[in-house]
């Protein structure tokens, strides 16, 4: 019989375990549709050696996050995108906190941030355009592809796939849009960018290329760099210098700097004819322009096309179609052909005034005609 | 890239005849205004005339080369209250006249104008080139095409304003 003491005491030794080993840690990345900057692993935990463990806890860094778990695997979210985190798991029971376990590593990747919109651009032709961007944060993977909405709502994907800004917009039609767009990278699809508004025109044949004013300190005016993706040109222009005196001043025009006697023109200025033929230029505005003899604020004009100036195998022919009024002083008007022999691709045109500096009000435009 | 340019403002086509066609409120945000007028009158001696922002003053000058296949002419006309667009026109055979205008939206300079007609009635007809102006420089906000000696133009008359926009 036991002591009556210590009745009822055992008086077996009491067990007390081991600690837990170091762990064996494994970390993945999750990254499919995870948003941006809210990336997620999973972290698997092998039973270590030693005591059996009743908890663990996982502790990430650079950006450390401590996670107390019972079980594995677990999932960490949170997580900073397109940054290498390192993992670090200690099992716990009731003696105490093993070790930690050896790191593991792992990139945390998300769907790109979103987009910052630029501007919409239309292309011309009534169904196209351009719609700038500024590419987002890539969450880590790279960006593949975009899309693209008009409404905010519906979203295209563009095929084939566009990467860089900016994206080329097809299959519009003519009207007044609200342009976002999205990031896609092998995670998803970000969020949309703010929007911007834009608007696909109806199709001209009829395009603005360039167009200068006079400085009132030269006669000369060149439009160069012309493209050569219209079928004609047309000059229009409102037209002063400031000559003191010019016998009917006119506008003389030569292409691509060629100052050689390959130009004639043929004109009816009122109720004359005049011609000039092998000259160094053609003659426009026959019948000349207002200069500083006459009332302020009077401008000639002239409307000037030119036809077939990107052929390479053919001659230039010009037409030419100008005056001015002014009152009790003087009117003239008239109408001329011109002519540029030679096959050369027409690049530039300089238009000159025959006496004096164009004034600062002199203007010209360059257009270009699609055929 | 280019600009597109060159783009309709409004057009109007007579349902039944009418003395007037106005183009008001035009916006200045173009470089240049086109008018293209298909038109046929009630009368022989009506005749297509042009005005601005409904000024019926004296302030109106032109200069015209006509052509009519038996000779050539010229004239000017100082000091109108319209510019007279035309000199043949016809009760049943639609003829063209074009007017450029530039710089028209400008407040500093007196607009300078370019004028084609064309007019062919079979028996008859000529071609017209001009160049005219109206004395002011406030900027045009209104075209009015009015009939000069009487007469409408008739049904099915268009006239359509463009717009032209520099780079």
């Amino acid at each position: 019989m036991p002591d009556k003491k210590f009745r009822g005491i055992s008086n077996l030794p009491v067990a007390i375990p081991d600690v837990p080993d170091a762990p064996t840690v494994s970390a993945t990345n999750v990254g499919t549709s995870r948003a941006y900057n809210n990336g997620a692993a999973t972290v698997t935990i092998a039973s270590p050696t030693g005591g059996l463990p009743s908890s663990y806890s996982i502790t990430t860094t650079p950006i450390t996050t401590t996670t107390t778990a019972t079980s594995s695997p677990v999932t960490l979210t949170g997580l900073t995108s397109a940054t290498s985190y390192t993992v670090t798991a200690t099992a716990t029971n009731v003696s105490a906190t093993g070790p930690a376990t050896t790191s593991s590593s792992f990139t945390a990747t998300t769907i790109p941030n979103a987009p910052t919109i630029g501007t919409f651009t239309d292309g011309g032709t009534g169904t196209t355009g351009t719609l700038s961007f500024t590419a987002p944060a890539t969450g880590g993977s790279a960006i593949t592809n975009y899309s693209y909405s008009t409404d905010s709502s519906t979203y295209t994907t563009l095929s084939p796939a566009q990467t860089t800004s900016p994206l080329s917009l097809t299959g519009l039609t003519v009207g007044t849009y609200s342009f976002s767009v999205k990031a896609i990278n092998a995670n998803g699809t970000s969020a949309a960018s703010s929007t911007v508004s834009g608007t696909v025109i109806t199709p001209t044949a009829f395009e603005s290329i360039a167009s200068a004013t006079g400085t009132g300190a030269s006669g000369t005016i060149t439009f160069s760099s012309i493209p050569a993706t219209y079928v004609a040109l047309q000059i229009r222009g409102i037209v002063r210098c400031d000559s003191a005196f010019v016998a009917q001043g006119k506008i003389q025009i030569t292409a691509n700097g060629d100052s050689s006697a390959l130009y004639a023109w043929h004109a009816l200025e009122k109720t004359v004819t005049t011609n000039g033929i092998n000259q160094t230029y053609i003659q426009a505005a026959e019948s000349g322009f207002p200069f500083a003899g006459h009332q302020t604020d009077y401008f000639g004009s002239i409307i000037l096309d030119i036809n077939n100036y990107a052929s390479t195998t053919q001659n230039k022919t010009f037409r030419m179609f100008n005056g001015f009024v002014i009152p009790s002083d003087a009117a003239y008007v008239s109408i001329s052909s011109g002519l540029y022999r030679s096959t050369s691709a027409l690049t530039s045109i300089t238009l000159t005034s025959s006496s004096g500096n164009w004034t600062n009000k002199t203007q010209f435009a360059l257009y270009g005609i699609k055929g | 890239m280019a600009t597109a340019t060159y783009e309709p403002i409004a057009t109007t086509t007579l349902t039944t005849a009418a003395a007037t066609i106005t183009f008001s409120s035009i916006p200045g945000t173009y470089t240049d205004l086109r008018l293209v007028l298909v038109y046929k009158v009630s009368t022989v001696s009506s005749t297509p005339a042009l005005q601005i922002n409904s000024d019926t003053l004296g302030r109106y000058t032109k200069i015209n080369t006509n052509g009519n296949g038996v000779a050539v002419s010229a004239a000017s006309s100082i000091g109108q209250t319209s510019i007279s667009l035309a000199n043949q026109v016809d009760t049943t055979i639609p003829q063209i006249i074009t007017v450029d205008i530039f710089n028209y939206a400008s407040t500093t300079v007196k607009k300078p104008w370019l004028i084609t007609t064309s007019e062919d009635r079979n028996t008859a007809g000529s071609v017209n080139f001009a160049a005219a102006t109206y004395n002011q420089t406030t900027d045009y906000t209104t075209l009015n095409l009015s009939i000069l000696y009487g007469g409408n133009y008739s049904i099915d008359t268009t006239a359509t304003l463009y717009g032209i926009l520099k780079a």
